[in-house]
């Protein structure tokens, strides 16, 4: 039997990004929170001083500031006629753990969505006809455009500091910007990081054929920044120890480097730690949630009651709880009908390497996170699709994220997999290889989705969440296509040789990928076809919201983490500012 | 940056290529890879050994440590790195080091940091003997024009020349000093300041030393120096002087905001902690 604490006005469930949002602005507006965190605590000092977080076997190979699959995992299958199976390692995507979540291991990589990419739907539709759009794909618009959801990116990106190049100030290009970027209201708060070689030749070849290279708008400190809260955050070292690791210097921006100490010296607020909730509670009418339920690091069970439940765990948890809890109508893939679970999307990535001659010196260990030269000539609509079967696409990058001894060893194609050949390959060819990225778009399709396993279930008797997906023929034909343009710029790099690596057309959740998991509690403007309102507030359960990348009708070609940062004030400035006055649906239906 | 740590075949004459991102105020990025403990003993090499000189267009040596890119390669577009190369030549710094540099036998460098560079505690005068010679090349250059003013230091490096200042700042790289330990200090504040170096502070938002200064405080060449065994009341001087805005050699500001952190008991315990460790090249 649960024990029942005494009620709050609001609960958090997960402490990442938008649990620290949460929890600092809930707080501040007079409301008492609880946040409650299955993981533990850790923060810069002591958890992430090197040379211990420089432990790449622990952190990089072995997880180690992941989500645990042997405690906690989902099942997936790649077709509705297949048995899914548990995730016993992880691979494709690494869903993170503990305070601060994937925000304390990202790589920093802080992308506007493009405003074309928020009315996906009716752009396609209305420039290239209503037919363009092929009949399996699901996508449609988010229910926010651009303009509206711009002082919220701007904000989120001076909470983290981020460092860049404006190409498109209030409606003027800017030069050695991103000219395809939506109007920016101001100027990137921090300059771009020092451009790293790889880079450099990148953005050389890129100009030479007409495109239109500019520097990766990065979360990692390119000089001391003090953010609007007065959180002080320090230069990058260009250590290379981003991507699966926390930052040592107070340089990569975290919930816990820029926003949760405001939370936590705020009285109103409180965190507990290992604190697995189970479920959402509802009361009898099933239109009101009245609190969580969880069980502490001892097993015991208690029940929070709150007058608002914000879920802020990673977005495939957050669907899970949507289901466990039954609130609102579990998608079903026969007949398209019901929304939670609705519009599962990814990524779609691809690469080629460059490797030059041993008299060309890359240096991969000086690198970041967000250290890259991009082009965006051939994201979203930037490029004209009209010749062309397939809608969105994707940035190519050439990133410097690190050449970390154990899982940094390209070699050229035809190397043997082992044995002294491969180590004499390796050696010789460290230093001397440039690696492009194609960041593509992921299209929602009818039969990719989200729902509860019939067969297993975890250490709490709840059903696993269970992922239907493969890649849609549309997304393989756009990652094609960009990886061409990839391997056209990368052979204008001036190396020896090119090595293409295209993504299986079928999706594997074996090799890592990226952990851009996205859709499942969508955004809409029609409860039919939307989990959520434009606020992100449960169209059945109106004092509930939900948070994250769940929210994504479909994934654009850009990494995540900026636009659910922007979400989640643009959330919580309308749960602040009118559902506080008259508790409520925010929109009608 | 662990790459690198290659011993160079012997050489006589320290190739040392320095890359060095120059982006507005900002030289960060210095990329150089170098010999991380040179040939043993404060004396030369033999003045036969093979030549490593990277010239354009021509490889380095297969034995040599990667070095820079042809710099004719390199795209001078937004913020790309410019790289420079850097050369010094031991012998001819021993040469500077012993007096006959350009500031003449009141300039040399032995009177304070000795012959094999082991430095001076008496008068806080540094040791230099191991400390990476991009790092202590960059020093001399900033006595020089004013980023780092000091009385003594300040003219000496003013009168040397460009080639005199590589070179011995290639000869101290190349020393090897004993080590004298000074007497045990006080243990609890050993442990105060150890943890200051090892794991930081969370209070005053200060991360640990030890992740630029290496493991240890042994240095991470090319530009970043060894603390360990290093003289006390010169580091303390020196946290005194980023504090102050005297030394900017730092183009980030990463010391001086250190420095300004740590009140002035935190900093004695740290320079006390790596003070009594042993430095590398003894």
């Amino acid at each position: 039997m649960a024990k029942k604490l005494k009620p709050v006005d609001a609960v958090l469930v997960g402490m990442g990004w938008t649990g620290a949002i949460f929890a600092k602005e809930l707080a501040e507006a007079g409301l008492r929170v609880v946040g409650l965190e299955r993981g533990r605590m850790h923060e810069t000092i002591p958890d992430w001083q090197s040379p211990a977080m420089h432990d790449e076997l622990k952190y990089a190979v072995r997880w180690g500031m992941m989500v645990d699959v042997s405690k906690e995992t989902l099942t997936f299958r790649n077709h509705s006629d297949q048995t899914a199976l548990p995730m016993r390692q992880l691979g494709s995507f690494l869903p993170g753990t503990d305070v601060g979540g994937a925000g304390v291991h990202w790589n920093g990589q802080t992308y506007r969505f493009l405003p074309s990419d928020f009315t996906l739907r009716s752009h396609y539709s209305k420039k290239y006809g209503r037919d363009f759009i092929a009949p399996d794909l699901t996508v449609q618009d988010w229910g926010v455009t651009y303009p509206e959801l711009e002082p919220f990116y701007d904000h989120f990106e001076r909470v983290c500091g981020v460092g860049g190049r404006a190409g498109n100030l209030k409606g003027q290009r800017m030069p050695g910007g991103n000219p395809f970027e939506g109007p920016r209201s101001r100027e990137y708060p921090n300059p771009p990081m020092i451009q790293a070689h790889a880079g450099a030749l990148f953005e050389k070849a890129a100009a030479s054929l007409g495109l239109h290279p500019f520097p990766e708008p990065s979360s990692n400190m390119s000089r001391a920044y003090t953010n609007p809260f007065g959180a002080q955050l320090k230069p990058c070292m260009y250590c290379g120890f981003c991507e699966r690791f926390g930052c040592e210097h107070f340089a990569k921006a975290s919930p816990q480097v820029c926003v949760l100490p405001l939370a936590m010296r705020n009285p109103n607020f409180e965190l507990r730690t290992g604190a697995h909730v189970n479920r959402v509670l509802l009361d009898a009418s099933g239109r009101r949630a009245t609190g969580v339920l969880y069980v502490d690091g001892q097993g015991r069970e208690f029940e929070q009651p709150a007058d608002i439940v914000v879920l802020c765990a990673y977005g495939l948890w957050n669907v899970h709880l949507l289901l466990v809890s039954g609130i609102g109508t579990p998608y079903d893939p026969a007949t398209g009908q019901g929304v939670v679970g609705r519009n599962y999307a990814y990524q779609t990535t691809s690469s080629v390497k460059v490797f030059y001659p041993p008299d060309v010196n890359i240096n991969p260990f000086m690198g970041a996170g967000a250290l890259g030269t991009v082009i965006d000539d051939f994201n979203g609509d930037n490029f004209d699709h009209g010749p062309l079967d397939f809608i969105g696409g994707g940035y190519i990058a050439a990133h410097t994220t690190g050449g970390r001894p154990i899982m940094y060893h390209p070699v050229p194609p035809g190397t043997p997999r082992w044995g002294s050949a491969w180590k004499r390959a390796v050696a010789d060819n460290y230093n001397h290889v440039a690696s492009i990225d194609c960041h593509g778009s992921s299209m929602s399709r009818r039969q990719n989705y989200l729902s509860l396993d019939p067969t297993y279930k975890d250490a709490h008797g709840r059903p696993l969440l269970r992922l239907t997906f493969d890649f849609p023929e549309n997304d393989r034909r756009m990652s094609r296509h960009l990886t061409d343009q990839a391997e056209r710029i990368a052979k204008a790099m001036g190396g020896r040789l090119t090595d293409r690596s295209d993504r299986s057309d079928t999706y594997s959740i074996v090799p890592y990928q990226t952990t851009h998991n996205t859709g499942g509690a969508i955004m809409g403007t029609d409860p039919r076809t939307s989990a959520v309102n434009r606020y992100l507030q449960s169209w059945d359960v109106p004092n509930l919201f939900v948070q994250g990348a769940c929210a994504f009708p479909q994934n654009a070609g850009y990494n995540p983490t900026d636009t659910v940062g922007a979400l989640a004030y643009w959330s919580v400035k309308a749960l602040i500012e009118r559902y506080l006055k008259r508790p409520g649906p925010l929109v009608q239906t | 940056m662990s790459a690198g740590r290659i011993r160079p075949p012997g050489g006589a004459l320290l190739l040392i290529v320095a890359v060095i991102a120059l982006a507005g105020a900002a030289a960060l990025a210095v990329i150089a890879q170098m010999p991380s403990r040179p040939a043993p003993g404060a004396t030369l090499q033999p003045a036969n050994a093979p030549l490593a000189r990277a010239e354009a267009g021509r490889p380095a040596p297969a034995t040599a440590i990667p070095t820079t890119a042809n710099p004719e390669v390199i795209p001078e577009i937004g913020a790309a790195p410019l790289f420079v190369a850097f050369e010094g030549d031991p012998r001819a710094g021993q040469r500077a080091v012993m007096g006959a540099a350009s500031g003449g036998p009141d300039a040399a460098c032995f009177k304070c940091h000795g012959v094999a560079g082991e430095g001076d505690s008496v008068g806080a005068f540094p040791r230099l003997a191991g400390q990476p010679a991009y790092y202590l090349y960059r020093q001399l250059t900033s006595f020089a024009d004013g980023r780092r003013p000091h009385d003594i230091m300040s003219p000496i490096a003013a009168q040397m020349t460009e080639q005199e200042r590589r070179d011995a700042a290639a000869y101290y790289a190349a020393a090897r000093a004993p080590f004298r330990p000074l007497p045990p200090g006080d243990p609890k504040l050993l442990q105060l300041g150890g943890r200051i170096a090892i794991a930081g502070s969370q209070a005053r938002g200060v991360q640990a030393c030890v992740g630029c200064h290496g493991p240890d405080g042994l240095g991470v060449p090319p530009d970043t120096p060894y603390l360990a065994g290093q003289d006390a009341a010169y580091m303390e001087a020196q946290l005194q002087r980023w504090s102050e805005g005297r030394r900017d050699t730092d183009p980030l500001g990463v010391m001086a905001d250190i420095a300004r952190r740590l009140s002035p008991q935190e900093r004695q315990w740290v320079v006390r902690y790596f003070a009594a460790l042993p430095p590398p090249a003894s």
